[in-house]
């Protein structure tokens, strides 16, 4: 009976010993990426995001955030507040990027529609979330690639702005929208072939599917312009 | 041996013949394809979505059954006096806990790994490929789910309430999500009180955030596979202590 009693309690013991010593080498080799709950943009949602993190559902909370900016675009994007279009948007999109900092689409898409929509127009804040992008991302090019177009943009240097936008478009992250951008640059500058393919690329991908209906309309147009004769 | 296998054995027949156990299947059924048209919402990360949504949902329902299956899984037997009949055989103690335990986890691993099939049949159906991360979080959520039911079973046993034995483990499941925030919280703390209990909890509550790759393979920098061994480790060690103290506490029982 005393002789049981020591085995247990033994292994027992080694157990305990087990745990403590992974849980050191656990805490040694890997530090969990994320950042604390005092870094969350709670002003709207902090409960609902808090709640899931709770939970342990990180990357879900990031994707409801994610439908959410969306919807905020969709519902109440032409809202205006101090003569700014899409006020949220800055804060949303750090909202999704808070609660995961490896989104990369969201930080491309919150700057580049604040940086090239003429009705957003705030280069300065597309340039906050690229910085806090790059610093989570440091390997990830395409957020230099963006913040060089902005700055190009900035000075009126159109052309340099379009051939970091072409390296964007590079990116399989890339959003739909700065494809857009690009096509839309292209028209500007009279490059109708370059700004159809881009358009024609669009309408065969399965990804930018609410741009369908734009592309529809542009690739006639384009090809007008390209023969005028037809 | 042979003894802790035939309870495991039954113990996994019995699970596959109840209800509870064939409904949660279903609803992950219905959910996985659900997903489909939720993450249409996300737009262009519509494949994300139905990743994360899909894990996410195997891992709730997983932990829904393991917390209504192990919170009776010996109360019922002791209630119906059940019990009384199978200690009557040549079987320990230690052996009918572990037999019990081991069951119920072949049981959630065959549903795991039934909804998983489903759901990576569903990506497939919007061309996804196969990732090296996906058989890797899954087995993250099963080692995770495995303490849970270890935790679960020993506090059935202390509260003998299947609410109270619920209410304790899913705190438990909140604790472990927020071991890491209570860490920070710790440094962070000037008070001794609250340094020390923070501290303690942090230590005594399984960190579940390490369980969570389906949040952190995205990251700039994943865990080396090392890591992941000595993540095995400390499920082993947290489901062994916690099976040694239900089978101490059940052996105190008296029949």
């Amino acid at each position: 009976m005393g002789g049981a009693a020591i085995k247990k309690g033994s292994l027992l013991l080694g157990l305990v010993a087990l745990l403590g010593l992974s849980r050191v080498q656990l805490e040694r080799r890997y530090q969990l990426p994320f950042p604390h709950l005092d870094s969350l943009m709670t002003k709207t949602s902090g409960i609902q995001d808090a709640a899931f993190i709770s939970l342990g559902f990180r990357a879900l909370a990031a994707d409801v955030a994610w439908v959410e900016l969306l919807q905020n675009m969709g519902d109440y994007g032409h809202a205006e507040e101090n003569g700014k279009k899409y006020p949220f948007l800055k804060n949303d999109t750090l909202r999704v990027t808070r609660i995961d900092p490896f989104f990369v689409r969201a930080y491309l898409f919150g700057a580049a529609t604040l940086a090239w929509l003429t009705s957003t127009n705030r280069p300065d804040e597309a340039m906050e979330i690229l910085a806090e992008g790059a610093r989570y991302n440091p390997a990830y090019w395409p957020f230099r690639t963006y913040a060089a177009g902005i700055g190009y943009l900035k000075s009126n240097q159109m052309d340099s702005m379009i051939r970091m936008l072409e390296d964007a478009i590079r990116d399989p992250d890339c959003p739909t929208m700065v494809k857009s951008v690009l096509a839309n640059s292209y028209k500007a500058k009279k490059r109708y072939a370059e700004a159809l393919a881009i358009w024609e690329d669009v309408l065969s991908s399965e990804s930018g599917r609410e741009y369908y209906g734009r592309a529809r309309e542009e690739i006639p147009q384009l090809m007008r312009l390209l023969h005028p004769s037809r | 041996m042979e003894s802790l296998l035939a309870v495991a054995q039954y113990t996994l027949k019995e699970h596959i013949r109840n209800r509870i156990y064939l409904t949660v299947v279903l609803f992950g059924v219905i959910l996985l394809g659900g997903g489909v048209i939720i993450s249409a919402l996300a737009v262009e990360e519509h494949t994300r979505m139905m990743v994360d949504l899909g894990l996410s949902g195997i891992e709730f329902l997983a932990l829904i059954t393991v917390l209504f299956v192990t919170v009776n899984l010996i109360l019922e037997e002791m209630e119906t006096r059940s019990v009384y009949l199978i200690l009557s055989h040549p079987i320990d103690r230690w052996q009918y806990i572990v037999g019990r335990f081991l069951g119920t986890m072949a049981a959630l691993v065959i549903g795991i790994l039934l909804m998983a099939a489903l759901h990576v049949a569903s990506l497939k159906l919007i061309g996804w490929k196969m990732e090296f991360f996906y058989p890797v979080a899954i087995l993250c959520s099963i080692a995770k789910i495995s303490i849970v039911g270890a935790l679960s079973l020993m506090i059935s046993l202390i509260t003998t309430s299947t609410a109270s034995s619920m209410t304790l483990t899913g705190f438990l499941w909140v604790l472990g999500h927020f071991t890491t925030e209570l860490q920070y919280m710790s440094d962070r703390s000037a008070n001794p009180l609250v340094k020390a209990f923070s501290e303690f909890l942090g230590y005594v509550a399984p960190n579940f955030s390490y369980f969570n790759y389906r949040d952190f393979w995205r990251a700039t920098t994943v865990p080396p596979g090392a890591w992941f061994a000595w993540l095995g480790f400390y499920s082993a060690a947290y489901v062994g202590i916690a099976l040694c103290l239900t089978s101490w506490l059940f052996e105190k029982k008296e029949f």
